[in-house]
């Protein structure tokens, strides 16, 4: 289905307003008493060392994406739209972070609990403070509450036991493991804060396509859906911050377009898909 | 002192507790939008709590007025008709309260109260041989118990409802089992009730949520667990019932279809599955995870029965 008319896209960027915070998934973690708005108009800047090797490259970014998508999640947390970043905003801890009977302060949490879990219910509230991942790579053991001796068996345990989720596809999970091995603490940039709006939220749908693009080249299916889903639920993040319907109905658009890609792939619809989300995405620039 | 009298005094001491946001499920499925839920287009959960202030304040009709609210948009809801009696009752409508116990009893034959305040209805209006009847009834619900059935409540509704039948007593000592329990902090009750589930004591849950039910009435998030529960345990029809109050609550709940459309699943009706499907697909322009896991299991159905 083609986009709407040139007139429809030229809605400038003044028209279209960031809605309140309040109304974003990520609100919900949020502490009653901070401001939302300071809390999730910024982030903590991420510290990421992107390997020169394309190949490599590739797979930090795919971790990248998967550390940002609920789709990785399984059970509660995959409802409630909780993905790694709801945690660990940039790879850091998250210091507002606060769930009602799961949390005793703001940045602490108790992942031995039977809400996400139907494994790791220890029944007992012991909330503990979110781990800033910063060169979690250089360490020999992991884990506060359940410890494991490899960075994999840690993540594989976090995400089937401690979120009920299912396997990701390898190269998903692998770049995960990679993504947070290249989260080190020299690789931060000058300012330590990072702003969060819709041109920066767009800029993961951006980067989030070129890996579809580059995962489809690859072949593997059980990884292009996962991009696809990862790509999409980006999507409904920018969705979340716009209140210009216009635009929302662009976006809505492409996310189904996405699914239908999904369930028959051919590039040349890839390369649509691409000139569509470019004419959206003037909007965000 | 006539029952309605007596009952219109006990609502007085039912306690209110705030509208919770509850949130999404877990083990599998929940809420509409991200996890808190959405509101249905009649909030009948804040109607219900509502109308319990006016009971506790005395206001019957007030009360009334609402549960026609309610009932209008859910009214397989046993805690609405149970609270619709009472109010009756609170007016010295006795008569047209009978309509309402029995509507509760049938809609959730587990709602001890409700046999012991109609059986002591029954027998305020000279009606002895119904009260006989509905004391039998509860026995053959107790005989027929397995593992849903809260014993230590049962017990004491039986105790109690024989005592009204035999004219030992008109008004149980155990009065206080008349009332629902208050919950203070119904959002950590819920999330209680989750980690039941997902720890797999579906009997447990089904008591706190039922409890949670009483408290707040008839919210999406809880009736739609309640389904789940029933349906993990083979209550089907219950399980049903449950899913079909929840989205008359919201409609557009997205746990509620999934595990709709997973019950359709386990009982062949694979065309009616597949509308539920369909339904999620509308209702998750971004996807989300009740979309997948109800067509994980879908496919992998299909596959098994090919």
């Amino acid at each position: 289905m083609p986009f709407p008319a040139p007139w429809l896209l030229a809605v400038s960027f003044a028209l279209i307003a960031t809605s309140s915070l309040a109304q974003l998934d990520d609100a919900q973690w949020v502490h009653p008493d901070a401001d939302i708005d300071a809390v999730l108009g910024s982030a903590p800047s991420e510290c990421m060392a992107l390997p020169a090797d394309t190949v490599k490259q590739m797979s930090v970014l795919t971790g990248r994406a998967a550390f940002r998508s609920s789709t990785l999640m399984g059970g509660h947390a995959a409802r409630r739209g909780l993905s790694c970043n709801s945690c660990h905003r940039n790879g850091h801890g998250n210091p507002d972070f606060f769930i009602t009977a799961l949390s005793d302060q703001p940045g602490n949490v108790d992942v031995t609990n039977g809400v996400f879990s139907s494994h790791r219910d220890d029944g007992v509230f012991n909330p503990v403070p979110i781990p800033n991942l910063l060169d979690a790579g250089d360490k020999s053991d992991f884990g506060t509450m359940v410890q494991t001796d490899s960075l994999q068996a840690f993540i594989t345990g976090i995400l089937s036991e401690e979120f009920d989720a299912r396997p990701p596809p390898e190269p998903v999970f692998d770049g995960l493991v990679a993504y947070v091995k290249a989260l080190r603490s020299n690789a931060c940039p000058d300012e330590t804060r990072a702003v969060q709006n819709l041109e920066t939220e767009w800029r993961d749908v951006e980067a989030f396509f070129d890996l579809l693009v580059w995962h489809n080249g690859q072949g593997d299916s059980a990884t292009i859906a996962f991009m696809i889903g990862a790509l999409r639920h980006q999507l409904e993040r920018v969705s979340q911050r716009l209140e210009d319907k216009d635009v929302e109905t662009g976006i809505v658009r492409l996310s189904l377009q996405l699914r239908q890609f999904n369930e028959s792939p051919e590039s040349a619809e890839l390369a649509r898909l691409r000139a569509d989300m470019d004419r959206l995405g003037r909007h965000f620039k | 002192m006539r029952f309605g009298t007596v009952i219109a005094a006990l609502t007085v001491l039912i306690l209110m507790s705030t509208q919770p946001a509850l949130a999404a499920g877990g083990g599998g499925g929940g809420g509409s939008s991200g996890g808190i839920s959405s509101g249905p287009s009649v909030n009948v959960s804040k109607l219900y709590e509502e109308s319990l202030a006016h009971l506790q304040a005395g206001e019957n009709e007030d009360a009334e007025r609402k549960l026609k609210k309610v009932l209008g948009a859910i009214p397989e809801n046993a805690q609405a008709n149970y609270m619709m009696a009472l109010a009756k009752s609170g007016q010295g409508e006795d008569k047209s309260s009978v309509r309402y116990y029995k509507k509760a009893i049938k809609y959730d034959r587990h709602m001890y109260t409700a046999y012991v305040t109609l059986g002591q209805t029954y027998m305020g209006l000279g009606e002895a041989a119904d009260a006989q009847k509905l004391l039998k009834k509860l026995e053959k619900v107790k005989s027929k118990c397995k593992d849903k059935c809260d014993m230590g409540h049962l017990d004491t509704a039986h105790a109690d409802l024989t005592a009204v039948v035999n004219g030992t007593t008109d008004a149980p000592g155990g009065q206080s089992s008349l009332l629902f329990d208050r919950i203070a902090d119904p959002d950590s009750a819920y999330l209680g009730a989750v980690a039941l589930i997902n720890g797999g004591e579906f009997e447990a849950a089904i008591i706190e949520l039922t409890k949670l039910l009483e408290a707040i009435g008839p919210h999406a998030d809880v009736l739609n667990y309640l389904g789940y529960t029933h349906r993990k345990m083979g209550y089907f029809d219950d399980a049903y019932g449950y899913y079909k109050q929840a989205l008359a609550a919201d409609p557009n709940h997205r746990g509620a279809h999934e595990y709709l459309g997973e019950l359709y699943i386990q009982t062949g009706q694979r065309k009616k599955a597949a509308r539920q499907l369909d339904k999620l697909a509308e209702l998750c322009p971004f996807g989300c995870a009740e979309f997948d896991d109800l067509e994980f299991k879908f496919n992998s159905t299909m596959q098994a029965a090919d």
